[in-house]
């Protein structure tokens, strides 16, 4: 709207009927359709229109290239990783939706449900002195004889009070704390087992970088990740199960998620890289997977999501131990790759297992891959904190529930690859036999 | 302010980052619907609509998320910080979640079939949202009244000669469904995703067809005419006993939803809030939107 004298001249009536009126009548400018003049077409001279006329402004340049205050991040698809085709993407960030059912498909694998009989047996076959004792200061220890003071998450809001203002809490987060009690956990686990001399080929590694992949229905699926910890060990696990069951696999039909693909929750990304890192070279010591320990760091999931991020790491871990021990382009393995999985969350116990046949994801029949979950044990719950009840003992969120069963089930998952115990266990029933 | 920049550095501020030549363009068609936009009573023209919610500036909207976004209070005030919306300030804070409401299928060949994973509550909305997945995609849509998790919905979009027999949830061409259903999620142009009956409880009524154009009966009572190719969903929305719950159950209810204490004496006509009653309008058809003429900045 061009500001003409006869649009000027309404603001001696200053109401908005008068303005709207103007408006409607005066304020819009029709501009005449575009002609070039005869005259100029025909000594051929070239007409531009205005708004092609673009200015060029000169970008400024620091005066020292790499000055850090003005570096700008380089856009992905200037980084060196970059590639036309997306790949899929797992991380702890990612919650595959149906669980088990899900990474079944995925991994191609057939589900049992509890512990593998060869570790179910060796729970509860060690006695540990002062055990109680010993556990519930490493509980208190972790969580309450600390001095941290890190900001702490708000509480879930509790069912009774959704709208409690929440006092700014203190203390130490539950990643730190379960780091804690994990390494105390396992410090019990190395005194119990010091004596045997297979001992010496045991270590555990703290962040071992992994950088995996497997080839899913003709797309990749990759995993860059550091694992929390790694227990490895000089030799490979037994088998879980032996060769009957997996040639027994082969009857056994997944079943289906349609209409939903199994790939529906994993992120996409154009920068990647095909490898197959299990975070060691060829020449150390020490290198064979025992368990893999990881903390979780999203608390509101359930419990199928936690399972089957635990079957992720397991399988990304073991598909690139495999491609390196038999070749890039493995399909059946010669000889299965077992690996044990522990989640654990402010004392709540996760254990899984996994046994990989084959890496051949292309089609639905032929062997498959085992899995065994079990359900969820509680080392000890913490109470919800009720501060409205004005009650000293409901202020604050209070340890209850200890129950030491989730810490056999540890030990047992710890002791599992030991040829020592066969001994302990077979001394164990000839006294049963002998009592009874 | 000058009126365009005013506008521009709105959209900025609502769409976050984003190029120059598309602010207006992404500014009206805020995540591709123009649902959550709304035109409030300012001194701007009516043809300006703003984004509803103001987001972090890191929020990219081309890319679709499940994941629920923060949104920010304005406490009523626009970009120039007067008042543009009175009695609006605190409140709870709420999670924008991206709600798609293209049920757009395939013309030819199967239906898009999606499965009913969760249905649940939205804080932004009084109708339940649901999240369906089909394929390699996963999305929030709103709920319809029977919809149950571990259901499977069609979507289509071949127009047939014959009406379809259609269950609640599913999605078709409107030209295609026979004449006396109850529908929601009405489009009012093909392809620009519904805009009609999205709150809890309300349908939509197909009257009758004349040549290429349906008729529907909107909650308003008004009709509406739809090329047959308009896409809507089979019966209504979900959360129908929303108007029978207690509104107020204390007197801090409204400012948990951040509306602020009203004050004088309103009085109340014989129609809703104060309003008179008058004819219903006749029926009308939505028309696209035409682009605006050329400006031109460089002159001489």
């Amino acid at each position: 709207m061009r500001l003409t004298r006869t649009l000027l001249a309404g603001l001696r009536d200053c109401t908005v009927r008068n303005w709207k009126k103007v408006w409607k009548y005066q304020g819009k400018y029709f501009d005449q359709p575009y002609t070039i003049p005869e005259a100029l077409a025909s000594k051929g001279i070239p007409v531009i229109k205005v708004n092609d006329i673009k200015p060029v402004y000169t970008k400024w340049v620091p005066p020292v290239s790499d000055d850090p205050r003005f570096a700008e991040p380089i856009p992905p698809e200037k980084q060196e990783d970059w590639k036309p085709e997306p790949v899929y993407v797992h991380h702890d960030n990612v919650r595959l939706f149906e669980g088990i059912k899900q990474v079944c498909l995925i991994a191609k694998a057939q589900p049992f449900e509890g512990f593998p009989p060869s570790v179910d047996k060796l729970i509860g076959a060690m006695d540990v002195p002062d055990k109680d004792m010993i556990l519930q200061r490493y509980i208190m220890q972790s969580q309450v004889w600390n001095t941290d003071e890190d900001n702490l998450p708000k509480p879930p809001p509790h069912p009774d009070k959704p709208r409690w203002k929440w006092v700014k809490q203190v203390g130490i987060t539950h990643v730190k704390s379960t780091q804690i009690l994990v390494r105390n956990l396992l410090r019990l686990c190395q005194i119990q087992t010091a004596q045997f001399p297979s001992f010496t080929g045991r270590k555990y590694i703290l962040d071992v970088p992994i950088y995996s992949h497997i080839m899913y229905t003709g797309k990749a699926i990759i995993m860059k990740e550091p694992l929390d910890i790694l227990l490895t060990s000089d030799q490979d696990l037994p088998p879980f199960a032996d060769e009957n069951a997996v040639d027994a696999s082969v009857l056994y039909k997944i079943p289906d998620m349609w209409p939903i693909f199994p790939t529906v929750d994993f992120l996409k990304t154009n920068n990647y890289e095909i490898l197959s890192n299990t975070g060691f070279s060829s020449d150390m010591k020490l290198t064979c997977p025992h368990t893999i320990i990881q903390f979780p760091r999203k608390t509101h999931w359930e419990v199928k999501h936690y399972q089957a991020a635990q079957i992720m790491s397991c399988l990304m871990y073991t598909a690139a131990l495999a491609r390196k021990r038999f070749g890039e382009h493995v399909k059946i393995l010669p000889k299965p790759i077992c690996v044990q999985h522990v989640s654990v969350e402010q004392g709540k116990f996760l254990f899984a297992f996994f046994q990989l046949n084959t890496l051949d994801f292309e089609s639905d029949s032929g062997i498959k891959n085992f899995i065994w979950t079990a359900d969820r044990s509680d080392l000890y719950s913490e109470t919800h904190p009720q501060p409205w009840l004005k009650d000293p003992l409901l202020e604050k969120s209070k340890i209850v529930d200890y129950d030491p069963v989730a810490f056999d089930r540890f030990l047992a998952v710890y002791l599992n690859g030991f040829p020592e115990m066969s001994s302990i266990l077979q001394k164990q029933t000839e006294k049963a036999t002998a009592s009874s | 302010m000058n009126l365009n920049k005013l506008i521009e550095n709105f959209a900025r501020l609502a769409v976050g980052r984003l190029s120059n030549s598309s602010l207006q363009a992404s500014s009206r068609n805020f995540h591709q619907s123009s649902n959550s936009l709304k035109n409030f009573n300012s001194r701007l023209p009516k043809n300006i609509k703003i984004g509803k919610f103001r987001f972090e500036t890191h929020v990219d909207f081309k890319n679709y998320t499940l994941t629920p976004l923060k949104t920010a209070k304005t406490g009523g005030r626009g970009l120039d910080g007067r008042i543009w919306v009175h009695r609006i300030g605190g409140g709870d804070k709420l999670l924008y979640r991206m709600i798609d409401n293209k049920r757009i299928g395939p013309t030819e060949g199967e239906p898009l079939v999606e499965h009913v994973n969760v249905i649940m509550k939205d804080p932004c909305r009084s109708a339940h949202i649901a999240v369906v997945a089909g394929g390699d995609r996963k999305r929030y849509i709103i709920a319809s009244e029977k919809m149950k998790e571990g259901d499977l919905i069609k979507t289509s979009g071949v127009l047939t000669a014959m009406p379809v027999r259609a269950s609640d949830g599913d999605a078709y061409p409107i030209g295609s469904l026979p004449i006396g259903t109850l529908i929601h999620n009405v489009e009012q142009l093909p392809g620009d995703g519904g805009t009609i009956a999205l709150a809890a409880g309300t349908s939509a009524l197909y009257i009758r067809r004349v040549g290429n154009k349906c008729i529907v009966r909107m909650p308003s009572k008004r009709e509406i005419i739809l090329s047959e190719r308009c896409m809507v969903v089979v019966g209504r929305v979900s959360n129908t006993e929303h108007h029978k719950t207690k509104k107020m159950k204390t007197a801090g209810e409204s400012r948990w939803r951040g509306i602020r204490p009203k004050s004088g004496w309103w009085q109340r006509k014989d129609g809703y809030c104060g309003r008179k009653i008058r004819p219903i309008k006749p029926a009308y058809e939505a028309k696209p939107v035409v682009q605006p003429p050329e400006v031109f900045r460089w002159t001489i």
